[in-house]
């Protein structure tokens, strides 16, 4: 399997943590991915953030609306009935220890889930994205099956409309 | 500021990851108390040109032209989210709109009204204050202009919406000469006319070209510009790296292969037009009647040549990546 990230979903992405930031509290963000599976290869075209909260020193108390998920779903779908959930994004910068759990809320609404880590502030050269999966980790030693993230290799992709758009700003970025 | 004074500035700076707030980032703050008195005064009303100039963000530049190129050739439709900015009206995000574009029919329903609170409503819940400031359309094919419906459209929504602004945008036209094909609006109050041509000449489909003429004094273009972040900046910048090989490799007479066809047919049609004028003069010509033959003629030549130039770009592209990419060979 391969993720294939929309250059649509990064800057939405980054605008949301954006956004955020202005605040003063650099936590992450949290939002939802859209998009559809065909062979094998998982397109993310599109997302939506979500109103999320966390501790910051107890890491198991956290809180995501559901509410606001379910009616803003429904209102992407009255516009593009194709872009169904199929996973989660948040800004890392790296995994924290309640992504699993967060990971199954979302997989009730898609049980193969992919959360993508975006980096929104890149340090270095190389993609700012991160695709894992969640599986069921079998320990040898009889104690119950507990879940990690594996990694899925991830690309940027995107149509020639969008191409068009990325070209034109990246254009406006070289000039100044 | 001595060189030493500056090293420790540098040095302060980077040991506490400090960002500058560069002037690029104001824009992204939303002061609600400001928007509120620009709207108790209203300075658009004494004066119709008031807006000069529309800037739009890399994330509503995106999502319009996604959303446009979604609806293939039906439009589409959708609003703006943003504010104002003195002469300015900046747009910040934008949303669809689930409702039918049919050719004489782009107009929001009851549904689409609720859709457009709720969306209001909740994107301040994930920290997007911005208010609805206008709306989009698309006129896949036939170019930026507004309608005769959508000038009533906007019309009214200047009459009891305003500061309001009509954004259009051409999917196919952007993929076909490869830079985005958009324009901001906003029409005169009834009774006012523009002065001169204010809208940029483009070649318009012959059934199309009527409604353009008619309407096309009733409203003014703004300035369009776009704008975006220090963190979009470098976004784009590791884009930058991965991007150039899907840029080279596409190819824009495959996608817009339909497109182009019918440019083509409508200029023959006009041309056919500009024939049968130019049949029916007298003997005795008229000044005045051979400058509207002119026109016609010098019209369909200008939309030929802008069609042509076009694909003659996209085959040369073709042909020089063949011959860099498979017939350059190393000598040893």
């Amino acid at each position: 399997e391969k993720v294939v990230v929309h250059p649509l979903v990064l800057l939405s992405v980054v605008d949301h943590f954006n956004r955020m930031g202005k605040i003063g509290n650099s936590q992450r963000v949290v939002g939802v991915l859209l998009g559809s599976l065909t062979n094998k290869i998982l397109d993310v075209s599109n997302s939506f953030a979500l109103p999320f909260d966390e501790e910051e020193k107890e890491k198991d108390v956290w809180f995501l609306d559901h509410e606001y998920l379910e009616n803003m779903y429904t209102m992407f779908r009255k516009v593009n009935a194709r872009e169904r959930i199929v996973g989660w994004y948040h800004t890392g910068p790296k995994l924290h220890r309640n992504d699993i759990s967060i990971n199954e809320l979302i997989r009730e609404y898609h049980p193969d889930s992919v959360l993508v880590i975006v980096d929104a502030k890149p340090k270095d050269l190389g993609l700012p994205t991160e695709a894992y999966i969640a599986v069921e980790e079998i320990h040898d030693d009889g104690s119950p099956a507990s879940k990690t993230f594996e990694h899925l290799p991830s690309e940027i992709g995107a149509e020639e409309a969008e191409e068009v758009g990325v070209e034109h700003l990246l254009r406006l970025v070289k000039a100044n | 500021m001595t060189s030493s004074g500056q090293e420790n500035l540098t040095q302060f700076e980077r040991a506490n990851n400090i960002q500058e707030i560069t002037a690029a980032d104001e824009i992204y703050a939303y002061d609600a108390s400001f928007q509120q008195s620009i709207l108790q005064t209203r300075p658009w009303l004494q004066n119709p040109n008031y807006f000069k100039r529309c800037k739009i963000s890399a994330l509503a530049l995106l999502k319009l032209v996604m959303h446009a190129r979604s609806g293939g050739t039906l439009e589409v439709m959708g609003m703006l989210l943003g504010k104002i900015d003195g002469e300015n009206m900046i747009v910040m995000d934008s949303f669809a709109l689930p409702v039918e574009g049919t050719e004489t029919r782009v107009n929001a329903q009851q549904e689409a009204y609720e859709y457009m609170s709720s969306y209001t409503l909740w994107a301040k819940e994930v920290n997007r204050p911005e208010n609805v400031i206008g709306w989009y359309h698309s006129h896949p094919g036939y170019g930026c202009w507004l309608s005769g419906i959508d000038v009533d459209t906007q019309m009214q929504n200047q009459q009891y919406q305003d500061p309001f602004v009509a954004i259009v945008v051409d999917p196919t036209r952007t993929i076909s000469a490869g830079k985005v094909n958009i324009g901001a609006f906003r029409t005169y109050p009834k009774g006012h006319k523009a002065e001169s041509e204010t809208i940029e000449y483009q070649p318009i489909p012959l059934n199309k070209i009527e409604d353009f003429g008619v309407h096309c004094k009733q409203y003014y273009p703004l300035e369009v510009s776009f704008f975006k972040s220090s963190l979009d900046k470098r976004l784009l910048e590791h884009l930058w790296n991965r991007y150039w090989v899907s840029t080279l490799s596409t190819s824009t007479l495959l996608t817009n292969a339909d497109y182009i066809t019918g440019q083509i047919s409508d200029v023959a049609d006009k041309l056919e037009q500009a024939e049968t004028h130019l049949g029916r003069t007298s003997f005795l010509p008229l000044p005045e009647q051979d400058r509207k033959q002119d026109d016609k003629l010098a019209k369909a030549a200008k939309d030929c040549t802008k069609t042509a130039v076009e694909a003659v770009n996209s085959l040369m592209s073709q042909l020089i990546k063949e011959r860099l990419f498979n017939q350059v060979t190393f000598q040893s």
